[in-house]
């Protein structure tokens, strides 16, 4: 006879081994990964695979030397973030009036953008290709930092307007009463306020523009080529360079790790406002 | 937008500059067109495959940490960890681990018994790898949607059920799931768009192969446009998926506003 109380424990057990194994198969492939970049050539090869082995650092040297892996960061670095700013700077007035004023067809507008988002990108791909090969911008920084808006843009309206809605307008009455101009209010009392939602939208955004991969295979050539077209690249027609692939690896999704994690919780609070609030 | 659907009435070619106007010609060969209309079956599959077990797995974690709260705030950083890489790192790691001289997985499955050729290169697995990755690198997402939906349920009607003497699966059927089917909605919907989109994870793990085996909606118009330059054509294959997309959207638009 198995008294309540055993059942409770064993259901208790039996729920961590679950979580404890999705842990496992989660952090798993990262590790592998990790592991790889730190192997001499023979130790990837070795079958069955080495679980001990003498770690170097070879794989990361000749990716940085052998490569132009550093240009690829540099250009991964400057569309990402310029992308996120100028997103911001447009999309954090629009989301504002958005949540602030009614006009007419409004609504109808703002869900057009959400559309946006929604969109696959292989669909916008062909015409804005078309469009940049005309105006002489492929392969240039430029154009992956335009071609992003698409993406950029809908996240920064939705998630911000969730943040706008969530702080009481009479908080800006109140400055306009005491002679404050709409901007002023704006500039002074709700963009500090809602603070933590830019945060939240700039990581976002920043995570998709470095992620991103069909428009800057498809935008960029040699010059503007950012990290994760060039990671891809380390396929080559001669066979699979896996050191250097695993190292470059690394190098692609440290900083995204590394920014996450002292940002998380906001990371987690903007998925859900801007899946759930809309 | 609107210079690409002129261009999708053309037959526009990048490489020898033809571009007569055809009307309406890339549309009606789209239709009937066997590689778009199976490139459109591989990607439901796919779709199904994937939303399917992302989110019921992600539910499954979703309830579990949940009820168990002690050491939520450890295991939820590293489960969400998936989420947060390169999808092109995520097809290219995985491709390691699936490859049949020297991958891991293979190693394992070989140790337990199981021996298979290559997963990516057999037409019978290569979708399914394909599936079970993107599921890999997305039920973080369901499972933390679902979790903060979860934590927004109010305790009562539980209390009330356990009083009546309802079971677990009762009080699951009748009270979680229907206070949770909206947010449950917008995970599927949300899975169902991205998975509509996917395309990095496919290419750098298969490319489409073996043959055409895992060739998605996104990766046939790529091929079309960019390694058969017909544009014209491309941009109709492009517009026929928008217009697919749009029409999910609005009933997503519809379950939200109900």
């Amino acid at each position: 006879m198995i008294s309540p109380h055993m059942k409770r424990n064993i259901e208790a057990i039996s729920a961590y081994s679950i979580l404890l194994i999705a842990l496992f198969l989660a952090v798993f492939p990262t590790f592998w990964i990790l592991s790889t970049s730190l192997k001499t050539r023979e130790d990837i090869f070795a079958m069955p695979p080495r679980w001990i082995f003498t770690p170097v650092l070879e794989n990361f040297k000749n990716v940085l030397t052998g490569f132009p892996f550093l240009k690829f960061l540099k250009n991964s670095l400057i569309v990402s973030a310029a992308n996120t700013v100028l997103a911001l700077a447009i999309g954090c007035p629009a989301a504002y009036s958005f949540s602030r004023f009614k006009f007419r067809g409004s609504k109808d507008l703002a869900f057009w953008i959400l559309s946006l988002r929604m969109a696959p990108s292989i669909a916008f791909v062909l015409p804005i290709y078309i469009l940049f090969s005309k105006l002489g911008l492929l392969d240039t920084q430029l154009s992956l930092i335009l071609a992003y808006f698409t993406y950029t843009l809908p996240i920064v309206i939705w998630v911000m307007m969730g943040f706008f809605k969530g702080i009481p307008a009479e908080l800006e009455e109140a400055a306009l009463v005491d002679g404050s101009s709409r901007l002023g209010a704006f500039f002074r009392i709700t963009l500090p306020l809602s603070l933590s939602g830019i945060w939240t939208t700039a990581f976002l955004c920043f995570v998709f523009c470095w992620n991103e991969f069909l428009y800057a295979l498809i935008l960029t050539g040699v010059n503007a080529r950012t990290v994760a077209v060039a990671v891809s690249a380390f396929n080559t027609q001669r066979g699979i360079l896996w050191g250097e692939m695993g190292a470059a690896s690394v190098i692609a999704i440290v900083p995204v790790l590394a920014l996450s994690t002292f940002i998380h919780k906001h990371y987690i609070k903007g998925l859900a406002l801007g899946a759930i609030k809309r | 937008m609107i210079y690409s659907l002129y261009i999708s009435m053309t037959d526009y070619n990048i490489a020898t500059g033809v571009r007569n106007f055809i009307n309406f010609e890339n549309y009606r060969s789209a239709l009937f067109d066997v590689e778009h209309l199976r490139s459109i079956k591989t990607t439901f599959i796919f779709i199904i495959g994937t939303v399917a077990l992302s989110t019921s797995i992600g539910l499954g974690l979703a309830l579990i940490l949940n009820k168990y709260s002690k050491g939520r705030s450890i295991f939820v950083p590293f489960l969400l960890m998936p989420m947060m890489l390169t999808p092109v790192v995520v097809g290219l790691m995985w491709g390691m681990m699936y490859n049949t001289d020297f991958g891991v997985i293979a190693f394992l499955l070989r140790t337990i018994g199981i021996k298979r050729g290559s997963w990516t290169g057999d037409p019978s697995t290569a979708l399914l790898t394909v599936i079970l990755t993107d599921v890999w690198q997305w039920t973080p997402f369901a499972m933390i949607l679902l979790l903060s939906g979860l934590q927004a349920i109010p305790q009562e009607p539980f209390e009330a059920a356990q009083i009546d003497g309802a079971s677990k699966w009762h009080m699951f059927r009748y009270i979680t799931l229907p206070l949770l089917k909206p947010i449950l909605l917008i995970v599927i919907v949300f899975r169902i768009v991205d998975s509509i989109k996917v395309f990095d994870v496919v290419y750098t793990l298969t490319a489409g192969g073996p043959g055409t085996t895992t060739e998605v909606i996104s990766l046939f118009i790529y091929r079309t446009c960019f390694r058969f330059f017909r544009m014209g054509y491309a941009s109709a294959l492009s517009w026929i998926l928008l217009i697919i997309t749009v029409i999910l959207c609005e009933i997503y638009i519809k379950l939200i506003r109900e």
